[in-house]
């Protein structure tokens, strides 16, 4: 039986990166992972769709150098506007009745949005919360008796222009997007097992445009959402700092910039190289302080919309799982620990059969991609399960 | 800015005596406003060489440490004589509007580069340095004096250029003895530093905005400006073109086989010539300029006429570094320039303005009526320890 390839493409801010996995006996394997820098991305928002596009063939080029070629990718999305919103739909009985999975579902699509064409936003993903029968909390209300069912979805939104922007890029490219897939969701897809899905865990991913969150908890999606703050508010803090440019603050940040001052290295000096004066040098403690401060109002900015979404960060007894590019500044994951008061660890892909070497190296960067691949899996899993649109609307008029 | 407004400030005895290059030059041939210079040195033989003349003074400084017999090439003493004379020294600068420091680094002197900006700067008083590095033949203890020295300048200055001496030579240094190329080269400095000089001392047809300068240079008193400039005067018929074709190939804009011009993002374009200076010659000059920059480059002219000038045409040309840009070091590839797409924010406003910000021409990240895309170090008012 031929094995099905199964691609995925995050095209973040700085690096766009694809990836090639196949599914042999349930378990996904990652093939290839390969990634460019990107153009035409900022704060996670493509600008410029040409250069995307360019960005996009430049790294199918690439996997196809390895003898690989990819027509259906699942591609990643994240954004400043990114929405989150809570619903509620209710189906109310006469007189006490025992709920089947169709009065569950009858209740879930109460409490589904209805998308119209032209409205701003586009439905991401829908994230089933928790049922109330009769007031009462419960899990699955299937087999219980009430007479009144409350179902509550989460549902991901982002605004249609920048979604139809990233398909029209994959297609120019001569892609197929399959499913576009909030990079939170991507990132816990792969970071997170059953068991830190019960306790309860936070997902970072904190990236170079942005930081994307998703939190679990009794495995179920309570939170979900983007601040538009990443790693290039930390080289754009020290390219102002020390007016040099955001390559030699790119550079200075990767080198020398921590998310805590670090005392051994805070005495040293940096040496800076410019066209027009001598080579200067800056204090790494100002550096570090640049650096520092950045991320510690960010984690703070994050920690306070978490509380006003009501996530109680004690109760995730799973932790902080961090991923993204950021994740590697030095110090951040202790950092992290001690603005969220929760135990934090650089995420890494579970639930994998074999991990190309470029990914173990470091994991953290590569979550997103590969969630996106477990998300594509399961997607066809889901399909071979569900019956088709068509063989629903046959069995409904059938009765 | 009147001339008693800009002081001219040598350090040390190689630039002493082209301070009296400059201020014999100002004496001959702009006799209305005599330069201030203060030439400062610790070694006392420069009393000798300096012909008095009016607006000139010489200071020898750290006597008590010194005897008046200089450094011997020690930099430490350099700095530490001029912290003992430190409050009669900056009594002696007063409060001038602009100071023009020139110092040659390599000799001990010049190790009071550090602490007489930072006074300067402590007094709100802009400066721009001429610091030179000293010839590679010069010795390995000028070159360390030198590589130590000059850091501590480029931290302190508003704006700043380091000179390699060797630089100023190039092209000419096989044709010339040993005695010439050292005048040579002090003329070369003299020539550029007097004409800046002009610029901001005397008013011409084309006004340069001197404020407008000043403002530039103390817009962020955090790092320096940094600037490298080329100076060529010519003659006669096609005086102009000339100009151009020495400005535009002039070795002083090659720095580390990159261009300079091309990549400045502010260049100040200073003409002296006499009466007799047309506004054809004018548009040659600019329009050659320009076709040797980018279109995005901001360019400040003056002009100046003086009749002692008539049937010559000098031009000083300073090209500020575009601050977003930079030499990134490619392994195997040498040294690339990136040049990254200004923004609507860069024509803003006095834009000679910095860094370019990577969120110019992105929507801001504003969460509770705070736009994070502002420094946090900003917003939070906090002084860096450099």
């Amino acid at each position: 039986m031929a094995v099905r390839v199964l691609g995925a493409l995050d095209i973040g801010t700085q690096t766009t990166t694809l990836a090639a996995g196949e599914v042999i006996d349930g378990a996904l394997r990652v093939v290839r992972v390969v990634s460019t820098p990107t153009h035409g991305v900022k704060k996670g928002v493509i600008r410029n769709i040409g250069e995307v596009t360019q960005t996009i063939r430049k790294v199918f080029a690439e996997m196809a150098k390895h003898k690989i070629d990819l027509y259906d990718v699942s591609v990643s999305f994240s954004a400043q506007e990114i929405k989150t919103v809570r619903r509620t739909g209710t189906k109310s009985f006469v007189s006490l009745t025992v709920m089947t999975e169709e009065d569950v579902s009858d209740a879930q699509d109460a409490a589904s949005s209805n998308e119209l064409p032209n409205s701003p936003d586009i439905l991401l993903q829908r994230f089933q919360q928790r049922f109330r029968v009769n007031e009462q909390s419960v899990e699955t209300p299937v087999g219980m008796k009430g007479n009144l069912l409350e179902a509550s979805v989460l549902e991901v939104l982002a605004p249609r222009t920048a979604v139809e922007a990233l398909r029209t890029a994959v297609a120019q490219a001569g892609m197929h997007t399959v499913d576009v897939v909030f990079s939170g969701c991507a990132d816990a897809a792969a970071v997170l097992d059953s068991q830190l899905r019960s306790e309860g865990a936070l997902v970072l991913n904190f990236g170079a445009g942005t930081c994307d969150y998703l939190v679990v908890a009794n495995r179920i999606v309570i939170a979900a959402g983007t601040l538009a703050i990443g790693g290039h508010h930390l080289s754009n803090d020290l390219a102002r700092a020390f007016k040099v440019g955001q390559d030699v603050a790119e550079r200075m940040k990767i080198e020398r910039g921590a998310a805590q001052i670090q005392p051994d290295l805070a005495g040293e000096r940096y040496s800076v190289q410019t066209m027009f004066s001598a080579d200067r040098t800056v204090s790494v403690h100002a550096i570090q302080t640049v650096t520092t401060e950045r991320v510690n109002e960010t984690l703070n900015l994050l920690r306070t919309l978490l509380i006003r979404q009501g996530v109680a960060l004690s109760d995730l007894r799973g932790g902080v799982w961090l991923t993204g590019g950021t994740a590697a500044l030095p110090n951040i994951v202790d950092q992290v620990s001690t603005v969220l008061e929760c135990s934090c660890r650089l995420g890494a892909p579970l639930n994998v059969a074999e991990l190309p070497a470029e990914v173990s190296a470091a994991p953290y960067r590569y979550t997103t991609v590969i969630g996106l691949l477990q998300w594509h899996m399961r997607s066809i899993a889901n399909d071979v399960r569900k019956p088709s649109f068509l063989s629903r609307v046959r069995a409904y008029f059938k009765g | 800015m009147k001339a008693e407004d800009i002081l001219f400030i040598s350090l040390g005895g190689a630039a002493a005596s082209i301070a009296r290059r400059i201020a014999q030059g100002a004496r001959r041939d702009l006799t209305q406003a005599p330069m201030r210079v203060l030439i400062l040195d610790t070694d006392d033989a420069v009393l000798q060489e300096v012909v008095h003349t009016d607006g000139v003074s010489v200071t020898i400084f750290g006597t008590q440490r010194l005897g008046g017999r200089g450094t011997g090439g020690d930099h430490t003493l350099g700095m530490g004589a001029f912290r003992d004379d430190a409050t009669t020294l900056m009594q002696q600068i007063g409060t001038p509007r602009l100071v023009i420091l020139l110092t040659c680094c390599g000799g001990g002197t010049s190790g009071a580069a550090e602490p007489l900006l930072r006074l300067l700067r402590e007094r709100g008083i802009a400066n721009v340095v001429f610091a030179t590095e000293p010839f590679a033949f010069e010795g390995e203890a000028r070159r360390r004096s030198a590589s130590v020295v000059l850091p501590t300048i480029c931290e302190k200055a508003n704006a700043v250029t380091t000179v390699p001496l060797a630089s100023l030579l190039a092209g000419a240094s096989d044709e010339l003895s040993m005695s010439q190329s050292f005048a040579y080269v002090a003329d070369r400095l003299a020539a550029g530093i007097s004409l800046l000089w002009t610029q901001l001392v005397f008013p011409g047809y084309i006004q340069f905005d001197v404020e407008y300068f000043r403002q530039y240079l103390e817009q962020d008193s955090y790092v320096p400006l940094s600037f490298t400039f080329a100076d060529a005067s010519a003659k006669g018929e096609g005086r102009a073109e000339a100009v151009v074709e020495a400005l535009t190939h002039s070795s002083r804009f090659q720095v580390r086989g990159q261009n300079c011009l091309a990549s400045a993002s502010h260049v100040i374009v200073g003409v002296l010539a006499g009466e007799d200076l047309r506004l054809c010659e004018l548009d040659t000059l600019m329009t050659g300029v320009k076709k040797a920059l980018s279109s995005q480059v901001e360019v400040m002219l003056g002009t100046v006429n003086q009749p002692s000038f008539n049937g010559q045409l000098s031009v000083v040309v300073l090209a500020f570094a575009a601050t977003n840009t930079d030499v990134v070091e490619q392994p195997g590839e040498g040294l690339q320039t990136v040049r990254k797409r200004s923004g609507k924010g860069a024509k803003a406003g006095k834009s000679l303005s910095a860094v370019k910000d990577r969120f110019d021409d992105v929507e801001c990240t504003l969460i509770d009526g705070v736009n994070y895309d502002e420094p946090t170090y900003v917003r939070r008012h906090i002084r860096l320890k450099r």
